[in-house]
């Protein structure tokens, strides 16, 4: 029973001291609400401190522009809803530009676009290039259009495309010989698998918005144009001073393509 | 499993929260339902009118929706009422609003287990109280609360026990509790199987202690008689 009385006074210190800080805030701190559970992206280190390649990139860009950063490892699930209520006043995990997304909110400039590339095993003859995977069955994601639909234009349309939810089961697949080369996002091949030396990428991988779209940017509350200028006006000094590329090759072990 | 291991500091301190979250509204939902169940009970139509909506209201609430309302909710309310004086607030804390909502919500099904032993409550006892002169508040605090609590704790004990883990939910919002300790390490170690395993060894321990403390309270009441 002490134990217990000991861990409510714990909750009750906690919370009591939190209400205090945020009473004394001042009025430039920005929120930034961050799902900490993607490695490389953002993760939690052991001592239960956010790490990876976002949570630097922020602190780059918030000491660069003299803000006062406020970082919160929010879920993925709320995180546009911490948004849209005022709980957050940004969103620090770096989110694809939709459409859909773009209507609904502000987003900062794009900070880094996402490559297609083919994967296939590192003793894979890939003299021909892309074109020599021409007629052979190609694995990729499931479900995802953007994937299917740049496979069709660059093999053909009557490809054999092999749909996996997961990239392990690809790469499974891969190493049995089931199929000639896996499709999927140049940073995920790069980081998870290339890294190991037993595969190679066919080629260069494509970044032409064509296919990958308009690249990843930071997420506002729409109508928030005096926070996202300031924030460009920091991410365009960061991006120039080469943090990014830096951090691509730390966390991703390739360069970002970030126009 | 090696690569999950230095994470454990991190993952007691969810399950910390995880007990301590559970073990701070358990007593505010149950005074709550003692009041409400009383409400509920009196002679005072308003007061009985009031009880029945808020145990109708919550019990029939998923606690999702609580939670999300309370949060979110209290997050809009507070800058709406902070924007006309020129001052920022912080918005609520994830925690205290899970423990505010999961108070609310248990206090309305702490308030029906109260309600239920107060209709077979003996009359005898209160009658006793009367003829020995005591006053109404008197009997209630010393006659029906003792036995109530006495009654009901094994269905309170049960209750915690679904406190414990509906307190899950909190994660959803952000609280760093043991399910969002465990997705988190999940995805910075990339082993969720692992990780999901050894939560419900967490959970199943806590269970067990909180198991283990309701036997001795039930013990120590007994011998109280």
């Amino acid at each position: 029973m002490k134990m217990i009385k000991n861990l409510t006074a714990t909750v009750f210190a906690a919370a009591v001291s939190f209400v205090s800080v945020t009473c004394a805030q001042a009025e430039d701190t920005i929120k930034i609400g961050i799902d900490a559970s993607y490695k490389p992206y953002a993760y939690v280190d052991p001592d239960g401190q956010l790490a990876g390649f976002e949570i630097e990139l922020i602190e780059a860009v918030c000491s660069e522009i003299k803000a006062n950063c406020e970082l919160s490892n929010v879920p993925w699930d709320g995180i546009f809803t911490a948004l849209e209520t005022g709980t957050i006043d940004m969103i620090g995990t770096t989110v694809t530009m939709s459409k859909v997304r773009l209507e609904k909110n502000d987003a900062s400039r794009m900070i880094y676009r996402v490559g297609f590339a083919f994967m296939v095993l590192e003793d894979a003859d890939t003299s021909k290039g892309i074109e020599g995977l021409k007629g052979q069955a190609i694995g990729t994601i499931v479900g995802t259009q953007s994937y299917y639909d740049y496979i069709k234009s660059v093999l053909g349309a009557d490809t054999d495309i092999r749909g996996y939810d997961t990239a392990d089961a690809a790469v499974l697949d891969l190493d049995a010989g089931r199929i000639a080369a896996f499709q999927s996002d140049n940073l995920q091949l790069e980081q998870s698998y290339v890294s190991t030396g037993n595969y190679k990428l066919v080629g260069q991988p494509t970044f032409d918005p064509k296919y990958v779209g308009d690249g990843r940017a930071w997420f506002f509350k729409k109508g928030s144009p005096e926070l996202v200028g300031k924030i460009n006006k920091g991410l365009d000094a960061v991006i120039a001073a080469g943090k990014v590329d830096e951090l691509g090759m730390k966390y991703f072990k390739t360069k970002l393509v970030t126009k | 499993m090696e690569v999950v291991a230095p994470y454990f500091s991190f993952w007691l301190k969810g399950a910390a929260l995880t007990l301590g979250l559970s073990a701070a509204s358990f007593p505010i939902s149950a005074f709550l339902g003692l009041i409400v169940a009383f409400a509920a009970v009196s002679p005072s139509r308003p007061a009985a009118l009031a009880a029945a909506m808020y145990i109708n209201l919550f019990r029939g609430l998923p606690e999702i929706i609580v939670i999300f309302l309370i949060f979110y909710g209290s997050n809009i309310v507070l800058t709406m009422l902070a924007q006309p004086f020129g001052i920022q607030i912080g918005g609520t804390n994830p925690a205290i609003a899970a423990l505010i909502a999961l108070s609310i919500q248990f206090g309305s099904y702490a308030a029906v287990i109260f309600k239920d032993w107060m209709g077979v409550f003996p009359r005898g006892y209160t009658e006793a109280g009367l003829a020995i002169g005591m006053t109404r508040l008197q009997i209630r605090r010393r006659i029906v609360v003792p036995l109530l609590l006495r009654s009901a704790t094994p269905a309170l004990g049960n209750l915690f026990l679904v406190m414990l883990k509906i307190s899950a939910l909190a994660s959803l919002i952000g609280v760093e509790e043991l399910s969002r300790t465990t997705s988190i390490i999940a995805g910075s170690t990339r082993e969720p199987l692992v990780c999901y395993l050894i939560a419900a060894g967490m959970y199943l321990v806590i269970s067990a202690v909180s198991g283990f403390v309701q036997h001795r309270f039930e013990v120590a009441m007994e011998r109280s008689i």
